[in-house]
């Protein structure tokens, strides 16, 4: 079963979260992805004994900053508990987690300070999982291209595509 | 926001984007007719399934808004689109251009100095708010890349924003298009705060 904050939307190629969203999932043929990614961070983890796993689309750093409700994961300071939390509901354990980041990337070449969305998301899902005692096995973030990351809940498998290029595995 | 200020700013954007038009029609030398015109109240979540998708190829040209209030404002087109434009802004046959040159790069820069400068410029007048557009940026990648760049500010404020959809073509040839104006919170709070209060 899959548990989504929204309503399931499953294509060949996976459940796509839209920014904000975040799945778990112990269906062992589902395939959670996060498309587009730009200044977005998208976090995925895995359980390989538990045979569970969550992904979340993460659009900024810091919930306290806004003024909008800070429901769902669209933001990484709710969103690495959230999807913790959820995982571990399902028999998932933090020292057994296998933990990928992709995104983060400076969409605009030439923009600086609070407009570094891409950056400051990458630096904070890192403090979120640190202060968890989670580590990062694998990463593909920053740079100036977008990213489409996948996370297969049956293997663990964790892929980043750039279009154009070659697909990568984390 | 209330239906009076969502009418307000589908005046405005409406306005804007007929002077826009007149000043693609003068850059060209053609007439430029707006065929539909539609604003919509949409989840900032869902912006891109009216681009073709997240992962769809796409061309941005995104221009920043300072002056009177910050903001940012983002074209957004298929390529085909956006190469269709640059063949019809270099004067070149229909379906010349099929990759981002440099030169069509240019193309699409100069175009979005005209847009921009006249959206805001009806926009200006109508409020009085003396609003200024950046030189613009160019890009090429998935939407959802391209949209994160004016999503990530409006979903600190609000998850829903306003897309106005715009088709429009020529007369002597058949290129049609969307044009996608993505307001920041900012820019729209400060807009109709600044009609609301002139109304007032």
């Amino acid at each position: 079963m899959t548990t989504t904050a929204t309503t399931e939307k499953r294509s060949p190629l996976g459940t796509a979260l839209s920014l904000g969203e975040w799945a778990v999932s112990a269906d062992a043929d589902a395939v959670l992805a996060c498309v587009g990614l730009g200044s977005c961070v998208a976090v995925t983890m895995h359980d390989p004994v538990a045979k569970v796993g969550g992904m979340a689309h993460m659009v900024l750093p810091d919930s306290t900053a806004g003024r909008s409700p800070a429901a769902g994961a669209k933001f990484v300071d709710v969103a690495i508990p959230l999807l913790l939390e959820e995982l571990q509901g399902r028999g998932a354990l933090v020292r057994r987690l296998r933990v990928c980041l992709a995104g983060g990337a400076q969409m605009l070449q030439n923009s600086s300070g609070a407009m570094q969305i891409g950056q400051r998301n990458g630096d904070a899902a890192h403090q979120q999982l640190a202060a968890r005692s989670l580590s990062v096995s694998a990463e593909s973030l920053g740079g100036t291209r977008g990213r489409t990351m996948r996370l297969a809940i049956g293997t663990g498998r964790v892929t980043v595509t750039v279009p154009g290029e070659q697909e990568i595995e984390l | 926001m209330s239906d009076p200020a969502m009418q307000k700013w589908a005046d405005l954007v409406s306005l804007g984007t007929a002077n826009a038009m007149t000043g693609l029609s003068q850059m060209i030398g053609q007439a430029i007719e707006v065929r539909e015109f539609a604003l919509e109240q949409v989840p900032v979540a869902s912006i891109s399934q009216h681009v073709g998708g997240a992962e769809a190829q796409s061309v941005g040209i995104y221009l920043t808004v300072t002056g009177a209030a910050d903001g940012h404002l983002m074209l957004i087109y298929e390529p085909r689109i956006a190469f269709a434009f640059v063949d019809l802004l270099m004067m070149q046959a229909p379906d010349t251009t099929t990759e981002m040159t440099p030169m069509a790069a240019s193309a699409l820069g100069e175009m979005g100095n005209v847009i921009g400068a006249f959206f805001l410029n009806a926009i200006a007048d109508a409020t009085g708010l003396s609003l200024r557009p950046s030189p613009p940026t160019v890009m090429t990648d998935m939407a959802g890349a391209l949209l994160d760049v004016v999503t990530a500010d409006i979903l600190l404020y609000s998850d829903d924003t306003y897309l106005a959809d715009t088709t429009f073509a020529t007369a002597d040839r058949d290129i049609s298009g969307a044009f996608f104006v993505i307001p920041s919170q900012g820019l729209l709070d400060a807009i109709l705060s600044n009609q609301i209060a002139s109304a007032a």
